[in-house]
């Protein structure tokens, strides 16, 4: 491939500046989405009522809990949400409306007490991985880093193939990573690159699409699309009249064996206890959990009362744009998947974690070389770089050590907890332009890391007395693996931390 | 600053505020046009209107700014972004 070489000089250029802003928010966001990851099991970790095992799904009694639950939530009769224990949650939630969500226990069908408990810190990553906790500007600005991904996803492709022969070996150990990782992940980084830009930023100016669809009739999206695309399982009223409603394991059992493919997530509830009462049991195919994810439920309508079949919804009478949001969202959000596709994404995400700083690196570097020259020996990017990408770890960790440390029942725990997360990160940025060299920072960082981790757990056992070896003897199985995964990381920062010294690779960090 | 501000005809070694400032919103500005147009004349109902521009817009706007960026001086790229965007806006409102 032949270009002018004015311009490869606009095309290095470019890369490079629309990365060094990108680098900063998609560096937070990959950090914190790869937390996010587990959030399903951060969920239970963090809430001391739902340390509970998961019997098997088959004995559930399903009448017993649901009729807890709806007397729980006083009886109401419409829109009313049941999600079921799966792989990732041990326990029933229900909720009506806009309601609170409340959990049932599955074993002894009681309610669990979850007042106390609001999913203070997988709710906080979330924000921090949407918008880094900034609401709708943070979003906007985490929506056009996203795109500035793409722009250096093709810019740099575009780069690699013009100097594919001319590039000879000299070039640095940044550059080469940098390359190699970037290349690897091509399509992870596109994936999110492009799911990120979408929900950060074009859903929210969608507007002049429908309004040049609509030739200026109408300027909101979702008005649009959605009656167009998704498809409403219920459309009725109530009739007023009463009825005496099938039982739920009835009903359940009738919706197994009426639409075997179908892996029930969710039961809603719509007229209960009136002649028009209308079940719905919704989830993802077996055969096709791609295109079923999340916006594209699969779905069996039944008749509460006499338990005909109203209603099925499957692949083939929905319509493609929902099939196509489907697979386009469920390489983002993998909200059915097991714990083995969340490990290989978090491998994926600490990956491209490393490639994105080792991209900063090459600049650094460049930039470190000519200050020499010039006899300076501080600059400030440097020192930002070393507090967001490794100042960020030990104040994540330090909200986890304060999530257990601090009383339940203190006042305003949350700004105690949020509040520390940020007076942390501030305190690793000064330590990080207070030392010289930012290998004594990262050494501090992960001792700190390695105590904040390892008092955690042992601080979540006292609180919950769940200690790990608890977990382990009563096989709850996601509370057992999340201290065992907090366990391994803080002693291998530990060991990282004590070592560090003798790592001849981290030589080349030295003097950043 | 006088030299620059008129030299828009003159080759250069960097990018420049203008020219940085047209790829990035000229790119923004084709691209939404373009799927505007896309909107416009795509048969079928609301969700195949509209879905793909909102899918394939942050992808435009990068090939539009990288066709931006190849241009050599500050009015061929004001050009590449002036003409298309009065074409494809007459499009758009004149039918």
């Amino acid at each position: 491939m032949q270009v002018q070489n004015i311009y490869l000089k606009y095309l290095k250029e470019s890369h490079l500046y629309l990365g060094l802003f990108a680098i900063l928010f998609f560096y937070i966001s990959t950090f914190f989405g790869t937390i996010t990851v587990l959030k399903p099991y951060l969920n239970s970790w963090e809430s001391p009522s739902k340390h509970i095992t998961l019997i098997d799904k088959e004995k559930i009694d399903l009448d017993s809990s649901i009729n807890a639950g709806l007397n729980q939530l006083g009886n109401p009769t419409n829109k009313i949400k049941i999600t079921l224990p799966s792989s990732l949650k041990t326990s029933i939630s229900m909720k009506f409306g806009h309601s609170e969500k409340i959990y049932i226990d599955p074993n002894t069908n009681k309610i669990l007490d979850s007042s106390k408990e609001e999913n203070l810190l997988s709710d906080f990553f979330n924000q921090m991985h949407i918008s880094v906790n900034m609401s709708r500007p943070g979003q906007i600005l985490m929506g056009l880093a996203s795109i500035s991904i793409i722009f250096l996803t093709i810019s740099g492709i575009y780069l690699w193939l013009l100097n594919r022969k001319k590039r000879s070996k000299e070039k640095s150990f940044w550059f080469r990573w940098h390359k190699d990782i970037s290349l690897i992940m091509l399509p992870y980084i596109i994936v999110f690159a492009l799911s990120g830009a979408v929900l950060g930023v074009m859903l929210l100016a969608s507007s002049p699409f429908a309004y040049s669809a609509t030739d200026g009739k109408e300027t909101i999206m979702g008005k649009l699309v959605r009656p167009a695309v998704f498809t409403r399982a219920v459309k009725i009223r109530a009739s007023g009249e009463k009825a005496q409603m099938l039982e739920f394991s009835k009903l359940h059992e009738k919706a197994k064996s009426n639409y075997s493919n179908l892996h029930i997530k969710e039961i809603s509830l719509y007229n209960w206890k009136d002649k028009n009462s209308r079940i719905v049991f919704s989830g993802y195919l077996k055969d096709n959990s791609i295109l079923t994810a999340r916006v594209n439920r699969a779905h069996l309508v039944l008749n509460g009362e006499t338990g005909e079949i109203v209603r099925k919804i499957g692949l083939e009478n929905t319509h493609g744009g929902a099939q196509f949001l489907s697979a386009f969202y469920f390489f983002h959000f993998i909200t059915d998947e097991g714990a083995i596709f969340r490990a290989i994404y978090v491998i994926l995400g600490i990956a491209f974690a490393i490639s994105l700083v080792f991209g900063a690196f090459i600049w650094i570097e460049r930039k470190l070389s000519k200050l020499k020259e010039q006899k300076k020996f501080f600059h400030i990017i440097p020192k930002i770089t070393t507090a967001f990408t490794i100042g960020i770890i030990p104040a994540t960790t330090f909200s986890l050590f304060l999530y257990w440390a601090l009383d339940f029942n203190m006042d305003n725990r949350n700004t105690w907890i949020i509040g520390g997360f940020y007076t942390m990160w501030s305190f690793t940025f000064l330590y990080s332009v207070y030392k010289k060299d930012a290998l004594d920072a990262t050494k501090l960082f992960m001792y700190l890391n390695a105590i904040f981790l390892i008092l955690a757990v042992l601080l979540h056992g006292n609180a919950t007395n769940m200690y790990i070896w608890n977990s382990f003897s009563n096989s709850i199985w996601d509370i057992f693996a999340m201290d065992l995964f907090f366990l391994i990381c803080g002693v291998l920062s530990f060991l990282f931390a004590k070592n560090m010294d003798r790592l001849n690779f981290l030589n080349r960090f030295r003097g950043y | 600053m006088e030299k620059k501000l008129f030299n828009i005809n003159g080759q250069k070694s960097k990018i420049g505020f203008t020219h940085g400032f047209t790829c990035i919103v000229g790119g923004i500005i084709l691209a939404y046009l373009t799927m505007m147009l896309f909107s416009k004349f795509m048969p079928g109902d609301y969700g195949v209107k509209i879905v793909p521009s909102i899918i394939l817009t942050p992808i435009l706007i990068c090939v539009f700014g990288l066709w931006l960026l190849f241009s050599k001086t500050i009015f061929q790229s004001l050009l590449k972004f002036i003409i298309p965007s009065i074409i494809l806006f007459i499009i758009i409102k004149g039918f």
